[in-house]
């Protein structure tokens, strides 16, 4: 409990808890504080807004020096966002700074729901119909987003049943490669 | 929530600004923006930025340039800030007590909000700070460390003579001080310290002791005395503990910390010399060494030769990190302790290794009420901050850990101000840009 990465980590969610960003919000695990949860509201006037997006942060003790683990818990549809959650965002790479703490780690990628980079995607095909696309791109986002409301267990279901695809309301578009996406997240 | 007890100290410790001005904002800037304590032995590179010398050494063993600017910077530019250490050294005297200032003033606060028509002496005043209380409550639930410390009696917190008011936390002084600031022409009438009534205001022939200095001058006299700068007949006392104070600025802790260093003869260190004990062990360059030199370095400075050749790299660059930080202290610690800060270090990076959550669904179904509580979280947040474009003073106390703290605080994030959204604890001129897949 006393090492500097969990005296930071500590610091970082009293931060986080007393002046939160708007539509963020993270905590520890009870019982593991390099376990942590968050929340993350799509940002409004974006196809993601309302969408409750769950995530989850790995951390270990080379932090901050190094950056956490970050996943998204919940199906994304997003440019820079692969398959299995895990994100494509510079500053949880190489653009990483030990000054950054949980809070802006969080702001960051809520804005990146905002602004995707097409020129280096995660998800080839979210890029494309975000470059050539938008109506489509939008309705695509828009079903990650309503499937963002769902209880785990119905997600689970839903994405169980058939191997058809990950949800009902996308079904008969989903691409094989959606499909692949849902089945190795419920694996 | 056992973390949440945790003896971590932080600046929400404090409360925020328009309870007590400044405290936080004061704490927060002596904190390391790498590991949040404090600062330890702390440095300044070339762009002004400042750390702990290990922690900045630390980052530029990964990268070199400034974690807070970007600017480039290296182990060359370290310079150590023996001001700004003697500062944190006084804060961290200053803290506790004004912690236990604050305690005591909310306790008072309440105690008197409970039993407000029992007294008649300074009721009204009192009254007053019935509203702060209740918002300080936020305040108790983050305390830490020393502010969970017990209380001095009671009795002696709620005596009369020492007003809740704000003056008071500022001047962590004895009470006479606080008495001598009513004569003072230029504090406001709502800033005096509360529970002085009007009959307690000296008459121009009173005897009263000087704030500054304590002589007793005629009351009369006292903003003369005070502008020629208590000098009338220099109190003896004062003059010494000035000197005193003097002599500990212009080089005590300069001088003492050499002499420390110098003094310090290590037990166990076959291989020390008294004039290598200033100097930083060089950076090596670890993939040109072969074993054997590797060995020699490590004995050279008694440190174990346990595990494989990257658990030698990684001892002794720490090693040479931790040993070249000491430096820069200016009360020095001894290589034995070193060690053992290398020790728990080598123990601490051993259990480093990230969990891994394969089942997804399964894993949010486990946490569901955790997912349930943080949406709701996530919405106030977002509802506090929409509406809240001039209003939302915390956001305003609290600077993000980042370089961001110098410009003015982010715009609340309501979904109608994303269009121009910065994220708040990001570099300057750092936009969210995404790398290339082949970058990890």
């Amino acid at each position: 409990m006393s090492t500097n990465c969990r005296k930071r980590l500590i610091r970082d969610f009293r931060r986080l808890k007393s002046d939160p960003p708007g539509g963020i919000s993270g905590s520890p695990l009870p019982d593991n504080i390099m376990l942590w949860n968050a929340v993350i509201f799509g940002p409004g006037d974006t196809p993601f807004e309302d969408g409750t997006f769950k995530l989850l942060l790995t951390f270990d003790e080379s932090y901050p020096n190094k950056p956490p683990t970050v996943k998204f818990l919940s199906r994304m549809f997003h440019p820079n966002v692969y398959a299995n959650g895990e994100l494509c965002l510079d500053i949880l790479q190489n653009r990483w700074s030990p000054t950054y703490d949980v809070a802006a780690i969080l702001t960051s990628i809520q804005s990146l729901l905002h602004d995707p980079n097409p020129n280096s995607p995660a998800n080839a095909e979210a890029a494309q119909l975000y470059r050539e696309n938008m109506k489509e791109y939008v309705r695509r986002v828009k079903a990650t987003v309503e499937e963002s409301w769902l209880d785990p267990e119905e997600v689970a279901e839903a994405s169980g049943s058939g191997a058809g695809g990950p949800g009902d309301r996308s079904m008969e578009e989903e691409p094989p490669e959606r499909a692949q996406g849902g089945d190795a997240m419920a694996s | 929530m056992n973390y949440l007890t945790a003896d971590v100290q932080d600046e929400t410790d404090f409360p925020p600004r328009d309870q007590a001005p400044g405290l936080r904002g004061l704490d927060g800037s002596l904190r390391c923006d790498i590991c949040g304590e404090l600062y330890d032995a702390p440095v300044t590179i070339a762009c002004g930025h400042c750390f702990c010398s290990a922690c900045i050494r630390s980052s530029l063993a990964l990268k070199q340039e400034c974690p807070s600017c970007r600017a480039s910077a290296g182990e060359v530019h370290i310079r150590p800030n023996p001001i700004l250490e003697k500062v944190i050294s006084d804060w961290n005297d200053a803290r506790p007590f004004i912690l236990r200032l604050l305690k005591q003033d909310d306790e008072r606060a309440a105690a008197s909000s409970s039993e407000i028509a029992d007294k008649d002496k300074g009721t009204s005043k009192k009254r007053k700070r019935t509203p702060d209380s209740s918002k300080s409550h936020f305040f108790d639930s983050n305390i830490a460390g020393p502010s969970r410390n017990p209380l001095s009696p009671n009795g002696k917190s709620i005596r009369p003579s020492s007003p809740p008011s704000r003056p008071k936390k500022l001047k962590p002084k004895s009470d006479e001080v606080i008495d001598m600031t009513i004569p003072s022409s230029d504090i406001e009438e709502d800033e005096m310290p509360a529970a002085r009534s009007g009959n307690l205001v000296p008459k121009a022939d009173d005897l009263v002791s000087c704030p500054i200095c304590q002589k007793t001058v005629r009351y009369s006299k006292l903003n003369g005395h005070i502008d020629k700068g208590c000098k009338d007949p220099p109190p003896a006392k004062t003059a010494a503990s000035a000197a005193s104070t003097w002599s500990k600025i212009m080089g005590g802790s300069a001088r003492n910390g050499h002499q420390k260093g110098k003094h310090k003869k290590k037990g166990n260190g076959v291989h020390d010399d008294d004039s290598d004990e200033d100097y930083p062990l060089p950076i090596a360059t670890y993939t040109t060494l072969k074993d054997r030199q590797l060995k020699e370095m490590l004995l050279d400075q008694d440190l174990p030769l346990t595990g494989d050749r990257s658990n030698w790299e990684q001892r002794h660059q720490r090693w040479v990190m931790l040993y070249n930080a000491n430096l820069d202290r200016s009360n020095r610690k001894t290589k034995a302790e070193l060690r053992r800060d290398l020790k728990k270090w080598e123990e601490d990076t051993a259990k480093k290794k990230k969990i891994v959550i394969h089942d997804v669904i399964g894993y949010q179904i486990e946490h569901k009420s955790e997912f349930t509580k943080l949406i709701d979280a996530a919405r106030q947040s977002s509802k506090a901050k929409a509406p809240a474009a001039s209003g939302s003073a915390d956001a305003a106390i609290v600077p993000p850990a980042g370089p961001a703290s110098s410009s003015p605080p982010s715009p609340p994030k309501s979904s109608s101000s994303l269009a121009e959204f910065k994220p708040t604890g990001l570099l300057p001129g750092d936009n969210i840009v995404v790398d290339s897949e082949g970058e990890q």
